[in-house]
């Protein structure tokens, strides 16, 4: 009962089962893509020109040899069980070896890291950059594990000014000012 | 002697571009700054780099963008020699005498060969570069929509090369990419394809993918792990090799150069091969190979001029015909696609002056990466210690605020964010990145000039096996893909063997 209550316990689970049946759930939701791919593609129009093969006739293709390879992804899980992860950059004996140092895997952060930046980029058109980035910025490094408050405030307000001095004032971008103060 | 009079004319208008030679050097110093952290790659250096090129001059741009590609394959080095971690994949070799050096006491001897071994083998690769590039654009000017088309799935066809751990997760990758490549207008009728009525379908871009895979999803991947930082123990002391010491790496220099620029021209094989072909070469003529992997300095020359030798010819297919041969130059095409400029034989033709002022400026950019290495050695340990949820927080920030710069588009950021996301699982369940984007760089190419030279053979597909150059492609293109698939077979074979 002790695991259910721990959120990165759950999530690793969670990821963890899903990662051991990747092959089966990217082979078919790939195959249903495919076929979809090859539905629509029927519908285009032929063009102006006689001998062309039309604007479905690579799509198709494409979505064709997709589904082929998709099987064949299948067929492998279940006949040779899930291939290993290319953790491996280099393929080599000595690479081995040569691992970046790791601690234990955190499935959450990640989680947080997305759920997060997809607020961010949600929260730039509403509130604008100036607002919304150095919050972010704060918010996701305590997350992450720097902890340390004036520092992190110093980092986020520093990095949000210093791209704002670039983009807006060097590079003449504007950077969204959000609805908020129209 | 018509390359070093261009060459002279590049380095006169080089002279006459002081914002160039500033991003030059600002790219180089930030290459070193990206090579040296663990986890983060020239490839992801200069893809959140892409969008500062917006509103820049070409050199300007290409120069920022070289610098940091010449200045991460080098300073992978400088992690691998004193802790042992590759800062880029392609110091994986280095790692293994250059640590064994630092065990020593000798840190300083490795880091120092190290930077004069990148030095040369880089600035060679350019020289390669520079008088092999008009002879290959020439030979590309002749060519008509069906030895475009061939290039094309010649180019396709390295996806087979850089698929990583499992050939059939890279065509699928890469076939995925093909796939997104359809959506948007069809080249020929103009017909919106798969934009279920979305203006900004009509027109995908690569740029937010390429952002999206190599930098988004690179920052997802190391929020896993916990926030460790790298301490550095070693002792760095005198950081330039002794003369004496240094006649005697010449030769492996020169020869892991040469093969490192062999290396780079073919498509799909990267620095990480080029470092790991030159250390092997150079054992096999070493008369003491029992000495490698116990801190043999000449390892530490092989690689790293091995590495660095490959920057140029990695260049090569991707700025004459058009062929982005690994992930890093499919970014820097992108770059050049930004500025409005089409990679191949048109852009030696019609841009011939810049090309020239940016090679001047790439050797330039050598120069740079040695004063810069040499310099920075001893403050570069504080650096790696940079706490790792700084960087990516920083870097995810970087890629939304460049993905709008690009296009002053949210509907940019998403997709960037989206493929941050996929980017990320297909990370974690073994597909990797780069056919993705090979894919939706060729894909394009690959169809329209298909179909334009159906219709200019009234119909006929006569044209792939008819016309000499087109049939060379092709058949480069089956060997590429049947090569790593055939290899695969037999060693699959030779395993259960073994097995039974």
């Amino acid at each position: 009962m002790a695991e259910s209550r721990d959120p990165a316990a759950q999530d690793n689970g969670i990821l963890a089962r899903i990662g051991r049946r990747s092959d089966v759930v990217v082979g078919v939701l790939l195959i249903l893509i495919a076929l979809a791919t090859i539905v629509e593609s029927r519908s285009f129009p032929t063009t102006a020109v006689a001998t062309d093969i039309g604007a479905g006739a690579f799509p198709t293709a494409f979505a064709g040899i997709l589904i082929v390879l998709c099987v064949l992804l299948i067929f492998n899980h279940f006949s040779h069980g899930a291939l290993p992860d290319a953790t491996d950059p280099i393929g080599t004996e000595e690479s081995e070896a040569l691992a970046e140092p790791t601690g234990p895997i955190n499935y959450l952060n990640p989680v947080l890291g997305v759920l997060l930046t997809v607020a961010y980029v949600a929260a730039i058109s509403w509130a604008g950059y100036l607002v919304t980035t150095p919050i972010f910025m704060f918010v996701l490094m305590q997350v992450l594990g720097f902890r340390r408050v004036v520092p992190g405030l110093v980092i986020a307000l520093g990095v949000t000014f210093g791209l704002y001095l670039i983009f807006d004032v060097g590079m003449s971008v504007a950077l969204p000012t959000g609805t908020l103060f129209d | 002697m018509l390359g070093m009079d261009l060459l002279a004319q590049g380095a006169a208008n080089l002279a006459a571009h002081p914002q160039a030679i500033l991003f030059a050097v600002v790219g180089t110093a930030f290459g070193i700054v990206i090579g040296a952290l663990p986890g983060l790659t020239a490839t992801m250096g200069v893809a959140i780099m892409l969008p500062f090129t917006f509103g820049m001059e070409p050199v300007s741009a290409l120069l920022l963008l070289a610098g940091i590609h010449f200045g991460g394959v080098y300073a992978g080095s400088i992690t691998a020699i004193l802790l042992r971690i590759p800062g880029t994949p392609a110091a994986a070799a280095t790692a293994i005498d250059g640590y064994a050096l630092t065990k020593k006491g000798q840190a300083g001897l490795a880091l120092g060969t190290a930077t004069f071994s990148s030095f040369i083998g880089g600035t060679i690769s350019i020289l390669a570069l520079i008088f092999l590039s008009p002879v290959l654009a020439g030979w590309a000017l002749k060519f008509s929509a069906a030895e475009s088309f061939a290039l094309a799935c010649f180019g396709l066809s390295i996806i087979a090369s850089v698929a990583g751990e499992s050939l059939l997760k890279g065509l699928i990758a890469g076939m995925v990419g093909l796939l997104v490549s359809t959506i948007g207008l069809d080249p020929m009728g103009g017909f919106p394809r798969f934009t279920g009525g979305m203006d900004e379908l009509m027109d995908v871009k690569f740029i937010p993918v390429m952002i999206g895979l190599f930098a988004a999803a690179e920052a997802f991947k190391s929020m896993e792990k916990s926030d460790l930082t790298a301490r550095v123990k070693a002792t760095i002391g005198r950081v330039i090799p002794p003369w004496s010491v240094f006649k005697g790496l010449i030769l492996t220099i020169l020869r892991s150069s040469g093969l490192g620029v062999i290396v780079g021209i073919i498509p799909g094989a990267g620095a990480d091969i080029a470092a790991f072909v030159a250390y092997n070469e150079t054992k096999r003529f070493s008369k003491t190979p029992e000495n490698f992997g116990k801190g043999e300095l000449k390892a530490v020359a092989a690689c790293e001029s091995g590495a660095n030798g490959c920057t140029g010819g990695d260049l090569l297919p991707m700025l004459t015909l058009g062929i982005p041969g690994d992930a890093v130059t499919a970014v820097m095409m992108g770059a050049l696609i930004l500025q409005g400029l089409q990679p191949g034989p048109l852009l030696f033709k019609e841009h011939g002056d810049m090309i020239y002022t940016v090679f001047a400026g790439m050797l330039f950019c050598y120069v740079m990466m040695l004063i810069l290495g040499l310099a920075s050695l001893r403050i570069i340990g504080r650096v790696i210690q940079m706490p790792q949820s700084i960087l990516t927080v920083g870097i995810l920030v970087l890629s939304v605020v460049g993905t709008y710069a690009i296009g002053n588009s949210m509907f940019d950021v998403g997709v960037m964010l989206l493929s941050g996301v996929i980017g990320y699982f297909m990370q974690k369940w073994g597909y990797p990145a780069s056919p993705v984007v090979l894919a939706l760089i060729m894909g394009p190419i690959a169809e329209s000039n298909y179909r334009r030279a159906l219709s200019m053979s009234n119909g006929s597909i006569d044209f792939l096996y008819t016309r000499p150059i087109t049939v060379v492609l092709l058949l480069l293109a089956i060997v590429t893909l049947a090569a790593p698939i055939v290899g695969g077979i037999i060693k699959h074979r030779r395993r259960r063997l073994a097995a039974a």
